[in-house]
């Protein structure tokens, strides 16, 4: 009974997230890409951090270590990280690379939350490891399906730990407190609001109210989404960017590698249709910008600069390139999303009809 | 359609070994942050932040607001950006090396309460030699400079703010507590 019921709940998160085989292929090639071009990992900097801001969380690798390594420890593990990166995305030892560059993320990210605050940016590690289990769909079947099953799992459980943290205290009527206004007010007096934020003063409590209410379901909802089926996995995975796009337009906050990470879960082989030549001429287009983007980023670290975004240039000056990146990011995964729940939506009725015409008419006594 | 085959009705893509590790990788480092308020790393928590750091006062928010002031070679106080003052460090580090007095803490312990239980675990904690806490100070004034502030003033200003919800107008800032960060 209960090894059925275990069975029942990995069919089921299989059933949802299952995708061609093909789709994680070019997955591997939209976020490989992407982390190159706009996320590319750069902790070099933590070469020239002083020692004495060393203080890393107890639960962590870095606390056994006990002190930052010295240089050019970081400066190496970025170049060797943006290397499997690059080989990863191109084709090249899939597997292996992505197992390369995931190490090189969690030893610089273990580091980088050594200074008194750890941060929640773990979606890199959470796809890099899954696709390290599915190998970009070029695993057994059963490996991928683990692979996306693991992804979907990790996903739904970290949102599922930021809606229980929430809930504590957004879920009351009391109108005198309001999560949003809670972080809307203290950011933007800091920063010059921009975009949809100058427009939340005047917002009715009661709206901003809801909203609270629906960030908190929102959050704690992924689980039963997935396991209620494709369609409903995918309507999660359209509020997910919906919800981040709002976060960007109205608290500037950004998240827009996350939002790109979502694409795993749906069918871009449907939407990346090239084949034979054009397919091959593509690909080797894309390797040699790849590289080329690569090597831009080795020789800028190598010469002791370096930045995360291919236009080079510190975190105070790409403020604004960060929020357009996360508007077409969101925007962008919002419409792929759209166009595979609904391709999923007519798929089902299609199931459903030929159901019906199978099923033997009754007969008129 | 070019699907995945299904890796099996018959049998589980994971069984019970591997539901339970999956499961406790997932619950423990959750655990420890809500038993402990330490968050480990790695762990699969995405940004929660429920707690108010504001409240309504009828339709008045007030919150606490804080500013790091620098200071000109007249003299004059300026509000120092903290993504420019940290660079290349991300901004989002500056509460935690606020936290260690920019490296100045020579605490040699920190205390793990585990909520609920009355247990309280005494932990060694990283201290910075004397070298490395005047390298800090150096690399502080060395920022502050290239901002072309004063390299031995740097306040942290904590104001509580009131601002009016419908308008956006903020009302009153009152300063609560100004820390001299490099004193």
């Amino acid at each position: 009974m209960v090894d059925r019921a275990l069975s029942w709940v990995w069919w089921r998160i299989e059933t949802s997230t299952t995708v061609p085989a093909r789709s994680l292929g070019i997955f591997r090639w939209v976020f490989g890409a992407y982390l190159l071009v706009f996320d590319a990992r750069w902790f070099a900097w933590l070469d020239r951090t002083p020692d004495a801001f060393f203080d890393p969380p107890v639960f962590s690798l870095a606390y056994l270590v006990g002190r930052f390594p010295p240089p050019p420890f970081f400066t190496v593990v970025d170049i060797v990280g943006l290397l499997a990166l690059c080989a990863m995305t191109v084709g090249y030892r899939t597997r292996a690379m992505t197992v390369t560059a995931l190490l090189t993320y969690l030893v610089s990210s273990t580091f980088n939350y050594s200074h008194g605050k750890v941060s929640h940016q773990i979606a890199i590690v959470l796809i890099l490891g899954c696709m390290a289990v599915a190998d970009w769909g070029k695993g057994s079947p059963r490996r991928v399906a683990q692979g996306m099953s693991l992804l979907a799992v990790s996903i739904c459980f970290g949102f599922l730990a930021a809606g229980v943290d929430k809930a504590r205290f957004w879920l009351t009527t009391d109108l005198g407190v309001s999560g949003i206004l809670s972080w809307y007010y203290p950011r933007m007096d800091l920063d010059a609001p921009r975009l949809l934020a100058p427009f939340v003063p005047g917002t009715p409590l009661w709206l901003l109210k809801i909203a609270d209410f629906s960030a908190v379901l929102m959050e704690l909802s992924g689980f039963a989404a997935l396991l209620s089926g494709r369609i409903a996995w995918r309507t999660w995975l359209l509020v997910l960017p919906t919800f981040h796009l709002a976060n960007t337009l109205i608290l500037n906050i950004t998240f827009p590698t996350q939002v790109v990470g979502y694409l795993v879960f749906i069918d871009l082989a449907a939407v990346f249709v090239l084949k034979g030549e054009r397919l091959r001429r593509a690909r080797t287009l894309g390797a040699v910008l790849l590289i080329a983007v690569t090597s831009w980023h080795v020789v800028t670290r190598v010469a002791g600069g370096g930045s995360f975004h291919v236009l080079g240039g510190s975190a105070a000056q790409l403020v604004t390139a960060d929020i357009v990146v996360s508007i077409c990011a969101c925007l962008t995964v919002i419409a792929l999303v759209a166009r595979d729940l609904l391709a999923e939506v007519a798929a089902a009725r299609a199931r459903r009809t030929t159901a019906d015409r199978a099923r033997p008419s009754p007969v008129a006594s | 359609m070019d699907t995945l085959p299904r890796a099996g009705r018959g049998q589980a893509l994971f069984g019970w070994g591997g539901s339970l590790l999956l499961a406790a990788a997932l619950v423990t480092p959750f655990g420890l942050l809500e038993l402990t308020d330490h968050e480990p790393y790695p762990a699969v928590i995405f940004p929660g932040g429920g707690q108010f750091a504001a409240s309504l006062q009828g339709e008045r928010a007030v919150f606490l607001s804080s500013t790091l002031i620098g200071q000109s070679p007249t003299g004059d106080d300026v509000v120092v950006d903290r993504t420019e003052l940290l660079d290349p460090i991300p901004a989002s580090h500056l509460g935690g090396i606020i936290g260690t007095e920019f490296g100045q803490d020579t605490t040699p312990t920190q205390t793990i309460r585990v909520r609920k239980t009355g247990l309280a675990l005494e932990l060694p904690r990283h201290v910075p030699s004397a070298a490395d806490r005047q390298a800090a100070l150096r690399w502080v004034a060395a920022q502050l400079e290239a901002l072309g502030l004063r390299p031995d003033v740097l306040i942290m200003r904590t104001e509580r703010v009131t601002v009016d919800h419908a308008t956006g107008a903020v009302l009153e800032r009152e300063v609560v507590e100004e820390v001299d960060l490099l004193g």
